[in-house]
């Protein structure tokens, strides 16, 4: 068999369509490897109420109606608590294996959502140092991976930390990702895109996606997570890493932190909610836990005082959280700028003085063991570690932890229809006909 | 049989506005395009609501009873008779059903562009009520006026008051929410020029802009910030809610507003990037005409540039799918909207449900995903297989005579601006071996899949 007749017997075989094209590229290092889950709280995340600092009198004077009383948050260092829905993240810095850094953020007090989205989603500061691709995409382009899900977003698209220079996926919810064609659909869609430099690798993409998702869609959940979406994509990424997949990131993003109005109804299943699903995916990947980390982060903390609605505007300093068998957990990292007025952020927010790319770089350069930080920071030079991330290899074994409790607070109260009913709509039948029929343009 | 000629750069210019301005081109919509002739078409579409409609909405009307509840009705409907997600359910199939199959095409086209640009998700059923009511009461009437009115519109409605919070903005604590909005998404733009604290002066504006039960707008002077403020270098005396309507006029007409609406605009129309003389010529005629939406649109869309820029934008989810419906020439029914509606799903666009307040994206970068892509080949490849009965153009596809025939009728129902070469080529290899009656579903669904038809 010559190779034109290879490949006559491969595209009427369908040999051609269920070979993944990344297979031939397979075969480096078995390891799996270290892997960084990216999880981004979308709309500003409250950090004085997740991390509330109890032992700052001011905290208590700026939100009369909002600060978490010191009888009912979790104590964490004899300064800062945790919110009360905060069990389950209680349970994880207990075991050493959370850790907090209070005051973190942009250095440029950017209070618009998508600007300081595109700030800290690029690594860069300010925004006039724009790159067009991510921080995380920067990272992943310096790995050589040959598996196409190496790098995930568990979304319906690539978020722009992600984007750029990889070959990151967007696998929206991965029972859902299924490909059904025929092979010769298959062949001459992928001959088409062939001639599409713009959309051809996103086609193949597709391809080989579906190929190599289907042993990951074989494996079950092992925990119960807390349902919505942010359960279902911390599921689908434990489930990419036990399947041996060659998963190195993924990004999640989780709404609703825009807490302008009515924060505490909110708020509560927000952070239950968070905790829970970090407590049950931790549980759930059993020892690649040790060799996972996961990077909280969000584009601001909310505005020191709360406002007349019961809730908080656009603030500057955030909180940042990391989580996994190498984090140097159980503490809270970062100089407490105070609450007092003088300290404040334009007189108005908490103030950041941890950078969110210490935070970055630290771990790229402990968990990943990154050399060139300046390649993906754009040459942003940062201080000195602070002992957040433990080398891999050197963590203790992992304990057991007690499942999330389940709580009244997960419970979503709206969903997404993903199915409509047209019960009655039967008798529309033919309208479409018949609206076409009576097309007649005005003069 | 012989390919067809290549058609004329005018005829070209022709299929690329039908497709810009639609919600996807079929035999009929080229035919109508090509009897009125470029300018002619466009001043058709932009008549909107005159447009004979053939009955649609009355039927909507009837079929969808949430659609024309006043709002005491449709509260009493809602929360007191517990029909929770019936009001969600009408209007998304109201606007599905509508980009589909009503022939006020560019109508609805600017009601969804609107829609995104007022972003007001709906994750909750008490949003679900507001937004219902704000986008038969509000945006669909405006749609095609002027932004000034647009935005004022959009301030008072209970959906925005209620979804940037500032019903419950007081003199005692502002809400920033709404006002930072306001500037950054609906008028200005981030570096349209104003600062933060002209987004607290905003803010204090607009204390007292409220709702009263169940959905109108109501000024609540008791809770109104009565000192004066300055917003944009301006001093505004406090006379209450003349201080809200008056910013915003003059915010409407102000130039950074003006690049901004038409930034978005080509951007929808044209193309991702827009070129700043083409924002430069439809922001001159926005402030020309005072904001009027059809001049705006007009004379964006009569620009040498903009009809000579090829297709360059990427169908958002919504748009390829419908455009696959409408292609295809498929009647309305249950397993169409099911289909649709799945795709809607899949491809991450379920209508009024983008999670933040800046809408849905309108970028290729956004769009071209794995999991977008999945979506479409599933949905071109299934759906000419399950409309071989209900469509058309399939129908005389089965019995034309011969591949070749076959070929040129779905080229001029599918792709009017013709098959490249290398697609007929490829059309003709990969369906030669097909049985006959399997070729027209086969075809239509390589054409559909294939990358020309991700492009509008």
């Amino acid at each position: 068999m010559n190779r034109r007749d290879l490949m006559k017997w491969m595209a009427l075989s369908g040999a051609a369509a269920t070979a993944p094209g990344w297979v031939w590229a397979m075969g480096e290092g078995q390891s799996p490897g270290e892997r960084l889950i990216m999880l981004f709280l979308r709309g500003g995340a409250d950090g004085l109420t997740l991390v509330p600092p109890l032992g700052d009198t001011a905290y208590f004077d700026l939100r009369p109606t909002l600060a978490v009383p010191e009888a009912d948050a979790l104590a964490l260092d004899g300064y800062f608590g945790l919110h009360p829905a905060a069990t389950s993240m209680k349970t994880l810095f207990d075991a050493g294996e959370l850790a907090v850094i209070q005051a973190a953020g942009t250095t440029t007090a950017e209070r618009s959502h998508f600007e300081a989205q595109a700030i800290m989603e690029q690594g860069i500061d300010p925004l006039d140092l724009a790159t067009g691709n991510g921080w995380l995409g920067r990272y992943l382009a310096t790995l050589n991976s040959g598996s196409p899900l190496s790098a995930v977003a568990l979304d319906v698209a690539v978020p722009l930390s992600m984007a750029g220079l990889g070959r990151a996926l967007a696998l929206g919810e991965i029972d859902q990702f299924s490909l059904q064609l025929d092979t010769r659909t298959r062949l001459i869609l992928t001959e088409m895109y062939g001639q599409d430099p713009l959309l051809e690798q996103t086609a193949n993409a597709v391809f080989d996606a579906a190929q190599a998702l289907a042993p990951v869609q074989a494996l079950r959940s092992g925990e119960a997570y807390p349902a919505g979406p942010l359960g279902t994509a911390l599921a689908d990424a434990a489930r990419l890493i036990k399947s041996g997949a060659g998963i190195k990131a993924a990004a999640i993003n989780t709404g609703g932190w825009d807490t302008h109005e009515s924060q505490n109804e909110e708020i509560d299943g927000l952070i239950g909610g968070l905790g829970d699903a970090l407590l049950a995916f931790r549980n759930d990947l059993g020892e690649e836990w040790a060799s996972t980390t996961v990077l909280v982060k969000t584009e601001f903390g909310r505005r020191a005082y709360e406002n007349a609605s019961l809730g908080t505007d656009h603030g500057h300093g955030g909180v940042m959280l990391v989580a996994g068998g190498g984090v140097n957990g159980g503490q809270v990292y970062g100089d407490w700028p105070g609450l007092n007025a003088s300290a404040l952020s334009d007189g108005q927010d908490l103030a950041v003085t941890t950078d969110y790319r210490q935070v970055i770089a630290e771990m790229l350069s402990v968990r990943f063991g990154q050399s060139d930080l300046d390649t993906i920071l754009g040459g942003w030079q940062p201080g000195p570690w602070r002992g957040i991330f433990t080398p891999p290899g050197q963590a203790g074994s992992l304990s057991a932890l007690a499942a999330p409790m389940p709580s009244a607070s997960t419970e979503q109260a709206f969903k997404l229809p993903h199915q409509l009913d047209l019960g009655g709509l039967e008798r529309l039948s033919s309208l479409g006909r018949r609206v076409a029929r009576g097309i007649r343009p005005v003069r | 049989m012989a390919d067809p000629a290549p058609i004329s750069g005018q005829l070209k210019e022709l299929l690329r506005l039908v497709e810009r301005t639609t919600y996807g081109g079929n035999r009929q919509w080229t035919d109508l395009a090509e009897s009125m002739g470029y300018e002619g078409f466009i001043d058709w579409q932009l008549q909107g609501e005159a447009i004979d409609d053939g009955g649609l909405e009355d039927a909507l009307a009837e079929f969808l009873p949430t659609l024309t509840m006043d709002p005491e009705t449709l509260s009493d409907y809602t929360f007191e008779q517990r029909n929770f997600g019936e009001v969600q359910r009408d209007l998304t199939l109201a606007t599905i059903i509508r980009q589909i199959y009503s022939p006020r095409q560019l109508f609805e086209r600017m009601v969804e562009f609107w829609s995104d640009h007022f972003n007001v998700t709906i994750n909750s059923v008490q949003s679900g009520y507001f937004k219902a009511l704000e986008d038969r009461d509000t945006i669909r009437p405006l749609a095609l006026s002027s932004f000034e009115d647009l935005l004022i519109g959009s301030a008072k409605s209970p959906a925005m008051l209620f979804y940037l919070d500032n019903f419950s903005s007081t003199v005692e604590g502002p809400n920033e929410n709404y006002a930072r909005e306001l500037l950054e998404l609906h008028t200005m733009g981030v570096d349209g020029g104003y600062t933060e604290d002209d987004i607290k002066e905003t803010a204090r504006v607009f204390t007292g802009w409220s709702i009263r039960q169940p959905a109108y707008f109501n000024f609540y002077t008791l809770i109104h910030d009565f000192e004066s403020k300055t917003v944009l270098g301006e001093l505004i005396e406090p006379t209450g809610m003349s201080e809200g309507e008056n910013l915003l006029r003059r915010i409407a007409e102000h130039e950074s507003t003006a690049r901004f609406i038409s930034t978005k605009l080509i951007r929808r129309f044209v193309a991702d990037d827009p070129e700043p003389g083409v924002v430069d010529a439809v922001a001159q005629a926005f402030l020309d005409s005072g904001g009027d939406v059809r001049a705006t649109l007009k004379s964006l869309l009569m620009l040498p540039q903009v009809r000579q820029t090829l297709p360059l934008k990427l169908k958002r989810p919504n748009e390829f799918s419908a455009s696959i419906f409408r292609s295809l020439e498929v009647d309305l029914d249950n397993g169409a909207l099911t289909a649709h509606y799945q795709a809607l799903v899949a491809g991450g666009q379920i209508p009024f449900s983008w999670p933040a307040p800046n809408g849905y994206p309108d970028a290729r970068a956004y769009w071209q995903s794995t999991n977008g892509f999945l979506m479409r080949f599933n949905q071109a490849a299934a759906l000419p297989g399950q409309a071989m009965a209900s469509s058309p153009l399939l129908q005389e596809a089965s019995v034309a005579d011969g591949l070749d025939a076959q070929v040129n009728l779905l080229e001029r129902g599918l792709r009017p601006q013709g098959l490249t070469s290398d697609e007929r080529r490829l059309l003709k290899r990969y369906s030669r071996r097909l049985p006959a009656n399997q070729r027209p579903a086969a075809l239509a669904s390589w054409i559909l899949g294939g990358p020309e038809a991700q492009w509008r």
